[in-house]
């Protein structure tokens, strides 16, 4: 897992606007940030620097996905 | 700056999908997949913005250009496919190496950093640097950028000097294209926001006098290195619109981790947990501290170690009595401390060598040792780019187009990063002398006039994967192209038939699979652009890689092991012709090259596998 969770966000939108692939979106309906694209977090930690209250956690594993033969 | 809206909103919301993720596994898995997501965008909103200068990137380079832009008096619109402060590169830059003549010697700098980029770098260009680097040093710490973490510089920093500035933002915006008059002038550029969460993508268009590239390097996405935003997209679109492309059979090295291959931040957390500047003491060593193909080549000749305690390319760690790699480096450079600028009070300073492993003391988890390759794709630093022949960051035949940084291929550094410290200085010293080129331009240039045809051909193609209904996922392209370009035998250790394979199949991607993308949404259209970008690139390092027949620094051919100064003491550049990929050879002074009176051996002491033996079937004496 990379970005595992978000828990507590208060909705300051710093995560959002650090991570440098687009992985975290806020939700307009609860005004808080949700892990929109998990498979796109490469754990570079922004997210979770710039968060004011830590409510992101990160796990350093990943594997590359498998790829499949026809697209 | 103007703005205006001109179209209407509409479409079906598809945030419930965007939450769930729901169609990840299927892009993965079936052939030629449907797009969900597919529409017609051609209602799609199109916001105008209208600019002396467009500075597209918001690191280091852009901020520089943008801030000096101002200062005389231009308007400047900044688009950052992130947001301003948190962009690129530039939160990861720590180190610096600030050239001051009181205690620094000009001619050892030269001499160290050609022999360590193997004779190809630009002396110029770091006449440049060593002229202008401490004026930086100064200035950011007056700013402030001193009493920041890295990752802070940019938002409590830059960005606040830039709003202060006037300096209008157009943010989480992907720029796809370069707006063209008649006669080839630039005139702005096209892109889109992709955060489609709380309502539709919009196409942007940005109308301006001239351009300047700040759009920094990029990497094939690689898991294990904080690059992943960038794709080449300067590059890209640069190439489209007629530029000349150099240095892409150089690469860069940087390390990750055996067992966890993805999270190279561990390797960098020093770094983001420290407030201040970091400063490389002493000249660039003319062998170590730079990042050399030694972590490939350790791959290659014994393949990796993962027993604990091995070090990069599985060497054990130095013995007793062993002195561990820079060591002689790091004594010789104590002679500077307390000296010049190195007086400053707070500074970090660093001793030289490369950076220590992070210590394993058990107290996080276990990731074994140091493997190579973790920023696949990616070249050396201010070696790959936007050619340009002038020193005025302007890029070689396409009038209006200026860049700086990582975007432009100044070859500053030459064949190897030699040392740290180039990296973020040298973007802030290009940044800046981009703008004063195109303050200069801009007394002369006439006012942009692109036609409204031109701009909407840009959108349509720009939407293209949004409508298509069906085709091939970029995350499968992604994977493929990752697949195909990522392993040491192709991108580090070459060779013409491995090479040649794997461009046929690059080819085969860009030609058939990119016209057909599907993106089912914002943030898959992003992808999408991406990954045209990053295969774009890779197609530019084969055939680059593949016509240097030698061997020099990263780049590294079996069937060449060898340096060849007669035919090879060049650049190699590659430029749009007629839809195909002319490559060509910029020949370099005679003065660049090595020391005749040393031996081959004297001038190029780092030994390529195969190397020796190949002169010698040559009757070269090394």
């Amino acid at each position: 897992m990379p970005i595992e969770k978000i828990h507590g966000c208060i909705g300051c939108e710093n995560c959002v606007k650090a991570c440098p692939t687009d992985v975290i979106r806020m939700d307009p309906e609860s005004s808080q940030a949700y892990i929109a694209y998990q498979n796109d977090c490469q754990i570079c930690h922004l997210c979770r620097l710039s968060c004011p209250v830590d409510a992101i956690s990160l796990t350093p594993d990943k594997a590359m996905l498998p790829t499949t033969s026809w697209g | 700056m103007t703005t205006e809206d001109d179209g209407i909103e509409e479409g079906i919301s598809r945030r419930d999908l965007l939450k769930g993720g729901m169609f990840t596994a299927a892009a993965l898995s079936v052939p030629l997949i449907l797009n969900p997501g597919s529409t017609s965008m051609s209602v799609a909103v199109k916001t105008t913005h209208i600019t002396d200068v467009l500075v597209i990137g918001s690191g280091f380079a852009g901020t520089f250009a943008a801030l000096e832009a101002r200062k005389n008096g231009l308007s400047v619109t900044m688009v950052d496919k992130g947001v301003v402060g948190w962009s690129g590169m530039s939160p990861w830059a720590s180190d610096s190496r600030p050239f001051d003549a009181e205690i620094y010697d000009r001619d050892e700098w030269q001499g160290n950093v050609a022999m360590n980029t193997e004779y190809v770098n630009d002396p110029r260009w770091l006449d440049i640097f060593m002229d202008e680097s401490l004026g930086f040093f100064h200035e950011l710490r007056a700013m402030g950028a001193h009493d920041t973490k890295p990752f802070e510089r940019g938002t409590k920093v830059f960005r606040t000097e830039l709003e202060q500035a006037g300096v209008s933002f157009v943010e989480r915006t992907m720029i796809t294209g370069l707006m063209q008059d008649s006669r080839k002038r630039i005139c702005g550029a096209v892109g889109f926001t992709y955060d489609d969460s709380n309502e539709e993508s919009k196409a942007v268009v940005l109308s301006a006098s001239a351009v300047i590239l700040c759009t920094g390097a990029g990497s094939y996405k690689s898991p294990g290195f904080p690059i992943w935003g960038q794709t080449f997209d300067g590059d890209a679109i640069a190439y489209e619109a007629g530029a000349k492309i150099v240095g892409k059979e150089f690469n860069d090295t940087h390390p990750t981790f055996a067992f966890a291959p993805a999270a190279a931040y561990e390797g960098w957390k020093w770094a983001q947990e420290v407030t201040g500047a970091y400063v490389m003491v002493g000249p660039p060593d003319k062998l170590v501290g730079g990042l050399t193909l030694d972590n490939a080549l350790g791959a290659f000749s014994d393949g990796v170690e993962r027993r604990l305690g091995m070090g990069p390319g599985g060497e054990p760690p130095p013995g007793p009595g062993e002195l561990p790699p820079g060591a002689e480096e790091r004594e010789r450079n104590k002679k500077y401390l307390g000296k010049g600028y190195l007086k400053t009070s707070g500074l970090h300073l660093d001793m030289g060598g490369p950076p220590a492993p992070p210590p394993n003391d058990g107290s996080g988890p276990n990731l074994g040792h140091r493997v190579g390759g973790a920023t696949a794709g990616m070249g050396v630093h201010k070696s790959e780019g936007i050619f340009c022949s002038d020193y005025s960051c302007a890029a070689d035949g396409v009038e209006g187009l200026y860049a700086a940084g990582d975007a432009l291929g100044s070859m500053l550094c030459g064949a190897v990063y030699p040392g740290r410290g180039f990296s973020s200085y040298g973007s802030a010293i290009q940044g800046r002398r981009a703008a004063r080129s195109v303050i200069e331009y801009l007394k002369t240039a006439p006012s942009p006039n692109v036609t409204q045809q031109s701009i909407d051909a840009l959108i349509t193609k720009m939407w293209a994967p949004r409508e298509n209904e069906k085709g091939y996922s970029p995350e499968w392209i992604t994977a493929t192209l990752q697949n195909t370009m990522t392993p040491f035998h192709i991108l580090y250790i070459k060779e013409g038939r491995r090479l040649d394979g794997a461009l046929a199949s690059i080819e085969f991607l860009r030609q058939h699979c990119v016209p057909r993308m599907i993106a089912r949404d914002g943030h898959e259209l992003r992808m999408a652009h991406e990954v045209k970008n990053m295969l774009l690139n890779a197609e530019m390092k084969l055939r680059s890689g593949l016509y240097r027949q030698e061997s020099r620094g990263t780049h590294f051919r079996e069937d060449f092991p060898a340096r060849d100064d007669d035919n090879w003491h060049c650049w190699v550049t590659v430029e749009d012709r007629n839809g195909s990929m002319a490559i060509g050879k910029h020949m370099l002074p005679d003065a660049w090259k090595p020391d005749p009176r040393k031996t081959y051996r004297e001038n190029y002491p780092r030994v390529f596998p195969g190397e020796n033996e190949f002169l010698a079937k040559r009757g070269i004496n090394v």
